[in-house]
């Protein structure tokens, strides 16, 4: 009996185990990967090309690839395209020009040509901007003019020093766990730059986004900068690539693929950034 | 010798007496199943499954307790989800669209210990009803599946009963007359031994490992249920019944720490946690049959309840002690209470009647209103030496009212004694704050017979429903919300077509064969960040509304005779979802499942003993990872996701094995011993999985962590 206990107690003891099985990609060959939001790192834009192996395939020539043709068009005028330091980095100008249509074609040797495009989103335009310094905050609260659009928001000062945005305020602290505000990171040439994402869902009915920031004085600037649909896509579904971890473990939604890219992966596509500069006293 | 005369004629006697009191007795019974007649299926139904009490106790008993939702799992068209819980998805269905009738009233949450048991107790079951397509009008309110659980009488003539112990819990269940042959009552309880078990435990593990103290002497969880039915006969053909069931889950942890510091300086934190979830029903239902017109009816008021309430407190008390020999002191008081809750007053009147032999009629109709009042807060309160530096006390609810009126009508025909026609309508009408829908829902069944022994079978269904389960998390958490349809939540919506054919070539085999297609629209997943507990103001906009279809082929071969029951259930199907805010295209489901087998097996030897098997396979669930890599010299630098639910986890393979021993007492009472294995074979079968990079490869790697799980349980009936 003795015995039997034993051996009951050791295969109980054996049971978690972790065992590999292949992988097989639904995607079948090799395509070609960019990434680039215009107008999020200011008036230089940047785009990143790659290539992605399907997963189950060896990793056989690498990263390397050879390119034979790569265009960039704003309203069908070609863009200039300038390679930066990193390898498969590339930097462009778009005009500001809202309701424009950014393109983009790319052909590497061995692979389908990939296209993507873009509209140019409109300007946030702002009703009016409330910001009160309560205790060690700065209470901000935006009334929009046009409709709640999806955006991107950081402030900063003269000094280009970022400030610390919270919780949109009149939530309780329960809620706020429930519905964290989503910081976006988006790293190009070794810089991060990093901004708090606000889903057009987060605003109010009454088009009002109540937030609060770490306090200032003096004068500071509020950046909105209206994302297009193809952008929100893709950077909702980094965030949740990178932070949800209830949906990485298979517990929750996968919302984690998103792509504008025609015969490709990744994004390409353009923000419209409206600065607000404010004086603290 | 003249002794045991008279001991012969008494018996005689009494024999004759009891016989005719059984006759009366079975008179009785004939005309109360005269006016449950309606309750008898269509001679057209496709896509049903009928379990009797015997046919779930026969199966594998988990952990000692037959399970009701288990034994459905095994089932063809029904993929069951994560291992041991009480997921029930069936063709292509989410798992919150499955309609649970207790006695004819909605249950709302079916499972004990995070899905581990279901909420029903087999030992007060009559029958199962269980449909996956081709629902009567009748039913309505739920997408895939509807499971109409029978409460069995009590007995109307003698007390009789079951206790039965198993692995972690107990089961009692009486039964008998309160007034011979006028009134019975049928009585079931279950409690599970855990926090029992744990009492008794606590010594042997606490001498071999002190440490573990706080750890046992800090947790609680218990789980526990009743049923009651109360029958009363008014006469020849009527009867009131009075049903009632309360269940309930209550997990409590605390936990206490404190340190001392070598400067002086302490801190101490305590945290106390209590989750309680449970339903309670209780429902009044007349039955009466008239013999002058042949109507019958069977009308009923109910109460449904569901609620789950997770509460937390938590305090901290830091001292920190100075150079200077100043002293603060910091304290911080957490309370927070999460409470949610569906409850509903209802009232349903459903008529039937063989018009002529070509027709029978039946009609019906059902109001419900509902009450869906979640509530949070959270008081939060730090006080530095003693004054309180910083409060906050926040408050959300939210409360909405839904009113459901349904109605049906019913016709069963018969044509030149080979064609059967089953048409209906049901129209649901529900509102809700600010919105009304109203869905006018055809139904239609036709069965042909080939002659005596095949018949082919066809039918439609539209089928939908208004209320919504909204969960962060895929596991069945008390954490989950049942929430209205809204003006920007739409009703989900079902259409299934069924094609068949049933062969039974003589009495001891049964084939059948049905092909299905099913489209969702207006589905919804909650798609809320790395929270357990959905936003409440937030509920409508995190919810993502997408659609699905399912499509697929279920066999089911039955063989029996007086020693074996075998079936062999298959199942190839596919279940797809479109959600345009995760994916631009089609993709697979998590449960998509394309093969599904089960091969179940009950030898009887002799009265004694009876042995059985039950062999699952199925194809693994599915897992979403990266479909393509960015490489960089020192390995993968990004992974790019493309597909959801693209990778299959390996397949699913498990063996059950149990018998049981019967033993009959000269009292007449019988003893039951059962012994099971769970998973015979031990095969951990992967319940997680990943896709990573691992040097110069991409891999999957799976985690099982289900072993063989050896049962026992014993019980005597009386």
């Amino acid at each position: 009996m003795k015995k039997l206990l034993y051996i009951v107690a050791a295969l109980f003891l054996l049971t978690a185990c972790e065992y590999e099985f292949d992988v097989t990609s639904p995607v079948g060959e090799t395509r070609m990967f960019v990434e680039s939001i215009s107008g999020i790192t200011g008036a230089k834009s940047y785009i990143n090309v790659k290539k992605a192996v399907p997963v189950g395939q060896a990793k056989s020539d690498g990263s390397s690839y050879s390119l034979e043709s790569f265009t960039l068009t704003q309203d069908g005028k070609e863009l200039a395209l300038t390679k930066e330091g990193t390898e498969g980095t590339f930097s462009y100008v778009p005009e500001a020009i809202p309701g424009s249509r950014l393109e983009l074609r790319l052909k590497a040797r061995g692979m389908e040509e990939i296209r993507a495009s873009s509209l140019m989103p409109a300007p946030i335009e702002l009703e009016d901007v409330k910001c009160e310094p309560m205790e060690d905050r700065l209470y901000w609260d935006l009334s929009f003019k046009s409709e709640a659009q999806n955006l991107l928001l950081f402030i900063d000062d003269d000094h280009f020093h970022w400030f610390n945005i919270y919780s949109i305020a009149e939530n309780s602290m329960l809620e706020a766990l429930a519905s964290q505000l989503k910081t976006v990171n988006w790293l190009v040439e070794d810089l991060n730059y990093s901004y708090v994402m606000i889903d057009k869902e987060s605003i109010q009915e009454n088009s009002h986004l109540i937030f609060g920031s770490s306090a200032a004085t003096g004068k500071i600037r509020l950046h909105l900068i209206s994302l297009s649909d193809e952008a929100y896509g893709y950077l909702n579904a980094r965030y949740n690539r990178d932070n949800n971890f209830m949906a990485l473990l298979g517990l929750s939604p996968p919302n984690f693929a998103y792509s504008n890219v025609e015969n490709g992966f990744g994004v390409f596509s353009a923000t419209t950034e409206s600065v607000f500069e404010i004086t603290i006293e | 010798m003249k002794k045991l005369m008279l001991a012969g004629l008494a018996l005689i006697l009494s024999l004759s007496a009891q016989a005719q009191e059984n006759e009366k007795v079975d008179t009785l019974n004939a005309a109360i199943i005269r006016t449950d007649k309606a309750k008898r299926e269509a001679r057209t139904q496709t896509s049903i499954q009928k379990l009797d009490s015997r046919q779930l106790k026969r199966g594998f008993a988990l952990l000692g307790s037959p399970d009701l939702v288990k034994t459905l799992q095994t089932l063809p068209g029904v993929a069951s989800g994560t291992e041991l819980t009480s997921g029930l998805f069936v063709r292509g269905g989410d798992g919150s669209d499955n309609l649970f009738l207790l006695d004819g009233v909605p249950l709302y949450q079916v499972s004990h210990v995070i899905g581990l048991f279901s909420s029903f107790n087999t030992d007060i079951i009559e029958e199962v009803d269980f449909y996956k397509g081709g629902f009567p009008a009748r039913y309505g309110g739920r997408l895939s599946s509807v499971v109409d659980v029978s409460v069995k009488d009590g007995d109307f003539l003698k007390w009789k009963g079951t206790a039965a112990l198993g692995l972690i819990d107990g089961r009692f269940q009486i039964e008998g007359p309160l007034i011979k042959n006028k009134t019975s009552i049928n009585f079931g309880v279950r409690r599970t031994w855990l926090d029992i078990i744990k009492g008794i435990a606590t010594p042997f593990v606490l001498a071999r490992n002190p440490e573990s103290e706080d750890m046992l002497a800090s947790t609680h969880y218990d789980f526990g249920d009743f049923n009651l039915k109360l029958v009363h006969i008014l006469g020849p053909t009527s009867k009131l019944s009075l049903s009632a069931y309360y269940g309930q889950d209550l997990m409590t942890a605390k936990m206490k720490m404190s340190e001392e510091y070598e400067d002086g300086s302490s801190s101490a934190n305590n945290m106390n946690e209590r989750i309680k979830w449970g339903n309670a029903l209780v429902s009044l239902k007349w039955n009466r049959y008239w013999l002058e017109n042949g109507w019958s009816t069977e009308s009923k008021l109910y109460y449904t309840n569901y609620s789950s309430d997770i509460f937390s407190r938590m305090e901290m008390i830091e001292k920190n002690l100075y150079e200077d020999g100043s002293m603060m002191n910091t304290s911080l008081d957490l309370e927070e209470r999460n409470f949610t809750r569906i409850h509903d007053f209802g009232f349903d009147s459903d008529w039937f009647k063989e018009i002529v032999f070509l027709h029978k009629i039946r009609m019906g109709i059902g109001g419900v209103t509902h009450f869906y009042d979640p509530y949070r807060y959270m008081d939060l309160i730090v006080k530095v030496n003693g004054k309180t530096s910083y409060k906050e006390n926040t408050n959300s609810s939210l409360s909405y009212i839904g009113g459901e009126l349904g109605l049906y009508i019913e016709d069963e025909m018969n044509f030149w004694d080979w064609l059967d026609v089953n048409i209906g309508l049901r129209n649901t009408s529900f509102f809700t704050e600010g919105k009304a829908y109203n869905r006018l829902e055809p139904r239609m069944a036709v069965k042909a017979a080939l002659g005596s022994k095949l018949s082919l079978k066809a039918s439609y269904a539209a089928m939908n429903q208004f209320a919504h389960l909204v969960s962060a998390c895929y596991i069945d958490l008390p954490t989950s919300m049942w929430m209205p349809s809204t003006s920007r939540v739409k009703p989900m919506h079902a259409d299934q077509f069924v094609l068949g054919a049933d062969f039974r070539p003589n009495k001891n085999w049964r084939f059948d064969l049905e092909t299905f297609y099913k489209s969702l629209t207006h589905l919804y997943e909650y798609n809320g960040m790395n929270s357990f507990l959905p936003a409440l103001d937030a509920w409508e906009s995190d919810y993502q509304e997408g659609k699905g279809r399912a499509y697929g082929a279920e066999l089911s071969v039955e063989y029996s005779d007086t020693h074996l029951f075998a079936a062999i259930y298959y199942t190839l199907s596919r279940s797809e979802r479109f959600y345009p805010s995760y994916y631009y295209s089609w993709f697979p489901d998590r449960n998509d499942n394309l093969h599904k087998l089960s091969l179940n097996a009950t030898y009887r030897f002799n009265a004694k003993f009876e042995l059985y098997a039950n062999w699952t396979y199925r194809t693994g669930q599915r897992i979403t990872g990266a479909s393509a890599v960015i490489w960089g010299e020192d390995g993968v630098i990004d992974y790019v996701y493309d597909m959801p639910n693209s990778y299959h986890l390996p397949d699913y393979h498990r063996l059950d094995l149990g018998f049981n021993w019967h033993r009959k007492l000269r009292s007449g009472h019988i003893r039951t011993l059962n012994i099971s294995v769970y998973n015979a074979y031990n095969r951990l079968n992967p319940i997680f999985g990943t896709v990573e990079a691992d040097g110069n490869k991409v891999k999957g790697m799976a985690i099982g962590i289900i072993p063989i799980i050896p049962t026992f349980s014993y019980s005597w009936k009386f």
